[in-house]
Parts: structure tokens; sequence; C-alpha cells
């Protein structure tokens, strides 16, 4: 299983990603930045829980976890109702989210692309190799490298040199 | 049919590549060029945006006479009556934007000079002086400029200003070197904390002209050979320096295999004494230069006459200048600090070639539409690129306008071919002097014109899809 993970130490905030994922979602950005004091603007990943909150807090059975293990929002089911951006442990939909204006907005790895055999829009475009679309066990397996909070629900996406 | 082609992007003087996707001659998809030896196929938030320049609802597709379209013939017509009506009792200039192709730009200045009868020509580098054409042609030392590549191999980086912001894209590179083997250096030398000097290893904040002078007594002191005969001298007229920083940086740069200066060029001064840093530090030093303007170098190298925009300005406002063509750019919200529009109002007349809808087409008399370089096969800071699509309705190149309006004010220009690029300058004792006086000088840092939010010409800042979806607030 193939997840989008993000090096830390080479992340220089130019919200490229952001750009990217709005390019190709039809202008709904799905990928945000947040800004960490002195640090810069990270991106905010989904990270497709195993026992994801948004899908249980959702009333209207809008957002599901499918057999590809990625969370996704049916748009025709969405009604705006935000139980999903109250119920994200990790902030990720709440980050300027505008469900009613987008109800496309929610990350889905890109899964077209994948098909086609090209990577994320996010991490295609990412200018200096931060961002990672990579297989979980090769990630925690890697030598010289840290995931980050790797206990958290479902799987961390920030990794960093030790 | 889908039809993949590969062009470069102009937005900064990095030049990455990426593939336009077209179903019958129609941008249709940006694809990332994975395969390219270079960047990889990366972009910066600049870059992702180059279909939506191609496809911007405010293009203009119609030629206009005061707010009315009208047909190509009629707008030249009028443009070339107005020009030789006002030949006789007022000069005329022309201004022309710096993502022009090199033909192009010749094109220009031949313009201005047979048609203009004046040599009034002036190229737009993001500020309205010349110091970034100034910049340019100062910073290029002979077979020492770096490529991307270069960067990504280096054991010893210094960077000046803010070089990841303006090209995110360096910063893979740069990023990539650091991290490759424990010992590494990259150091930054800014005026303040920025982007770039957050992952630094040695950084100094200070006044950059100063430290660079600094840097340059260092790795004057501590490199073996003299090629340019310059190393009495600096040692004469810079001072030694205790700064720890500088001192670590300068022994580094000397001593590691490869080394790269990567600057950030706004200023000469700067531009001249990191040149004299590399070119001091010994053969196999080089340097990088990042520039806002894709194209800028290459225009500077191969335009030699030109006067700064701020001057035209000026010569507006004082009555001298009474008819005025502004090509790509868009002046009136290009030059901060200055009341533009109140200086065009003084114009008899007024022709904007242009891309896109901007603020200096309310004041013009006659509108032209205008090509991107996408839509235009021409010579890019060395690159000869050929058009992915054609340009959208009536709009044509910059250069293909200036022979037609000097076709109907009876002068013929000729195609033309760029010449071989001259070699620049090298670095003398006179000019040396004139820099490190210079550099000695407390002046304010010129502020860096590219960021995520701001393309080229900062024209397109307000019409950017992204940033109004920033403004809306759905809450």
């Amino acid at each position: 299983m193939k997840k989008l993970f993000l090096q830390l130490d080479l992340c220089i905030g130019c919200q490229a990603h952001s750009l990217a994922c709005q390019r190709v979602r039809n202008q709904a950005v799905t990928l945000q930045s947040t800004c960490v004091e002195g640090v810069g603007n990270l991106p905010v990943l989904c990270r497709h829980c195993e026992d994801p909150a948004c899908v249980a807090a959702c009333p209207n059975d809008a957002m599901t976890r499918d057999e590809d293990n990625i969370v996704r929002r049916n748009p025709a089911r969405c009604t705006g109702c935000r139980s999903c951006v109250l119920a994200c442990p990790f902030g990720v939909l709440s980050q300027g989210m505008k469900l009613q204006v987008f109800p496309l907005g929610k990350c889905d790895l890109c899964s077209s692309r994948v098909a086609e055999g090209k990577q994320p829009a996010c991490v295609a475009t990412c200018p200096t190799g931060a961002l990672r679309f990579e297989e979980v066990d090769e990630i925690y397996g890697k030598e010289g490298e840290t995931v980050i909070g790797s206990h958290s629900v479902g799987y961390s996406t920030y990794i960093r040199r030790p | 049919m889908l039809v993949q082609k590969k062009s470069t992007c102009m937005l900064c003087s990095v030049g990455c590549e990426f593939i336009i996707e077209t179903i019958d001659d129609e941008a249709v998809n940006l694809e990332y060029d994975k395969d390219n030896p270079v960047t990889g196929g990366v972009l910066c938030a600049k870059g992702n945006y180059m279909l939506e320049l191609i496809n911007h609802p405010l293009r203009l597709i119609e030629p206009q006479i005061n707010g009315k379209v009208v047909d190509w013939n009629e707008a030249i017509r009028k443009t070339s009556d107005e020009l030789l009506a006002h030949r006789e009792k007022s000069d005329a200039g022309i201004i022309l934007a710096g993502d022009a192709s090199v033909e192009d730009a010749k094109t220009a200045e031949l313009f201005a000079e047979t048609c203009l009868g004046t040599g009034r020509l002036a190229i737009y580098f993001a500020t309205g002086d010349d110091t970034v054409q100034k910049a340019l042609t100062m910073a290029s030392i002979p077979n020492r400029a770096a490529g991307l590549n270069d960067i990504g191999k280096s054991t010893c980086t210094i960077a000046v200003g803010n070089p990841f912001e303006v090209g995110p894209v360096i910063a893979g590179k740069v990023l990539k070197a650091r991290y490759a083997r424990r010992g590494n250096i990259f150091g930054v030398i800014s005026n303040k904390e920025n982007m770039t000097s957050r992952f630094a290893t040695i950084h100094h904040y200070g006044n950059e002209r100063k430290l660079l002078s600094q840097l340059l007594r260092v790795v004057a002191d501590r490199s073996e050979g003299d090629e340019l005969g310059l190393k009495k001298l600096i040692k004469e007229l810079i001072p030694a320096t205790e700064n720890p920083d500088v001192v670590k940086l300068g022994e580094a740069f000397v001593k590691s295999p490869s080394s790269v200066l990567i600057l950030e060029t706004q200023d000469p001064v700067k531009a001249q004494l990191a040149s004299a840093v590399v070119s001091v530090a010994g053969a196999d030093k080089r340097l990088f230069c990042v520039n806002t303007y894709g194209n800028a170098k290459g225009i500077c190298e191969a335009v030699k006459s030109t006067v700064s925009v701020n001057e035209i300005i000026t010569a507006v406002d004082h009555g001298v200048i009474k008819t005025l063509i502004v090509l790509g750019t868009d002046i009136v919200k290009g030059i901060p600090g200055r009341n533009i529009e109140a200086v065009l109002e003084k114009l008899d007349f007024l022709a904007v070639g242009a891309p896109f809808g901007n603020e200096t087409k309310q004041s013009a008399n006659v509108i032209f539409p205008t090509a991107l370089w996408l839509e235009t096969e021409g010579i890019y800071n060395g690159k000869h690129l050929q058009p992915v699509i054609d340009p959208p309705g009536a709009a044509l190149p910059y250069g293909d306008i200036l022979r037609q309006l000097a076709e109907a004010m009876g002068k013929a220009l000729p195609q033309v071919t760029p010449e071989p690029v001259e070699a620049p300058q090298q670095l003398n004792e006179e000019t040396l002097r004139v820099i490190l006086k210079e550099s000695m000088e407390t002046v304010p840092e010129p502020a860096v014109q590219s960021t995520v939010t701001q393309f080229a010409d900062g024209s397109l800042t307000s019409n950017i899809q992204w940033l109004q979806l920033q403004e809306r607030d759905a809450w």
C-alpha cells in the first residue's frame, strides 16, 4: 500500500503541492498548507487512517474507506454539515476546506493518475522531492530516516533524519 | 489526437522543462516531464500555472482602438499614422517586456532606431530602473556558469539572498548536495532570516554587499592562483575580517573540490562582487545566477543600447516623449511607488500590446493582442524554443507587430538572426575599485520580486484563480 509522506528536512514551504493539487483536481485544493511558526508552510496530508474518525462521524455515509484503503468523499451524498471537519484529529479537513463550494475537495491519492502509472500531482511537482509516494513498509524500514509519531492513528506522514 | 510537446518555463531563470498536452492545437493538460535529466520534471507554484496562462479568460484576442474592436490593418494604420504625425514634434519611446525572445528584442531595438529615430528602448525587468540588467551583464564570467546538476554535486554551496524563494527548484538540488555527505557546507549570506537561511549549515545576517566584500578578502587570502592579478589590490582595499562565519565560508569555498556560489541577482554591485569571489577562488569554482525573468540574460546580452523604464517615464512626465509603445508588460502596476496612470495621461498617443488585459490597457489608444513565449518560436536564454500551440485569435508575437508597423511607416525591418554572444568583460582593477567603494555604502536591499503569488511582471497577480479562492471565505 502506497502512502504520501513528507520529509521535513527537505520541505521549504513553497506551496507548489497546493497549486498542483488544485490544477489536477479541478480547482479544489485538497492538500492544504499550514504555517508552523519559525519553520514555514508545511503541507497537511490526509493519512487515510485505518479507522477514520471522519467516516464514523459522517451522518450521510458520504465519507467512505474503500478496498484500496483510500478515504473518499462522495460529493453526491455530502450535505456540507462539517461533522468530518470536527472529527478529523489531524485538522486535515478543516484547513480552509470549503465543503459547500468544493464538494470534491478530498485527497484520494490521485487514484486516476496513479492508475495511469503517474505519481500524484503533489509528489510529481514537489521541487525539492520532500513529498514522496512510497510503500509504507519500505518507509518504515529505511535506514537513516525516522517516522515521526508512528504510533498515532493510522500512519504518520512525516519523516525526518534522526 | 493527444500530442505531447515539451517546452521550458520562462517565469524565472532556472528554466524547468515541462510537457504541454494538446488536442487539435488546444492546450488541455500540463504534465510533469518525469524523465528530464536536470530537474526530474518538478515544477514550482509558478510553473504549475502555465496552462492557466495559456487559456486565461483575460487573454486579449482582438485589436482595439479606444475600446472598440477593429481589424489588424486598421489598428496598424492608426498607430503608424500617429507615430508619423508626432515624429517631427516630439520623441517616442518603446517599452518591451523581459519575456520577449532575443529576436523580438533585437527587432524592437531596430524599430526604435529606424522608425522612431530616438533609440529610446527600455526592457522591463521587475524593477523600473536598469539595475537588474546591469547585474545580469556584470555577473557573467566566461565558462564559469553553473548548471543545476553542478549544484547537486557541489560539496560547498554559498547562497546570497533568497534564491529558494525565486526558484524553489534550486532548493531541491542544494538540499540534495547538503545532505549527501556529512561535512558538506551550505552557507547563506542574507540581510535577514529567510526561506533559504533556515536550511543553512552556516549563515550570517547583515548587509549583503559588505559581507560579500569580506568573503572576497577571505577567498583572496586563502586561494593559490591569481589569474586576474587582483589579489594585491583586494588586500589593499578590503580590511581583513574577523567575522568567524565569513572566514569559515571563505575557507570552505576555496578548499572544497566543487564549490558553487548561488546569487540572486538584483544588485549590480553584488553581482560584480560575486563574480570576483568566483574568479579569485580558483578555476573550478562556479557561479549560478537566479533572476526573476527567464529570458533576461539572453536579452541583456543581445540588446546593448537601452534606457531604463524609469527614464522613459520621467521623459513622459516632462513632456519630452508624447508617443509611447508598451509591449507585453503592465507598467501601471509593475512600477511601485510612482503614479504611472497620471503620467500616462500626459501622452498624446499610447499603443499597448499585451497578452492579457491589464491596467496599462485602460489608458491605451490602440491595443494589440500578443502571443506568449509558448506560442512563438525564438531563442530564450540560449535555448531555441518551438511554439507548443498557435496564439489565440489575432494575437501575434511582438516582433511581427513591430515589423508590420515599420512597413506601414514606409521602412522595412529585416528578419533578425541573433549574433553570437560576446564574451563579457573581465574584471579589472578599475572596476574593482569602483565596486568596492560602492560596496562600502549601505544601501537598502532591493526586495525579492518574484514570490509564489507574483508572476513575471506582477500583472497577473490579481487574476490568479487560486488567489481569488484564498480571498473568498466560504465560512
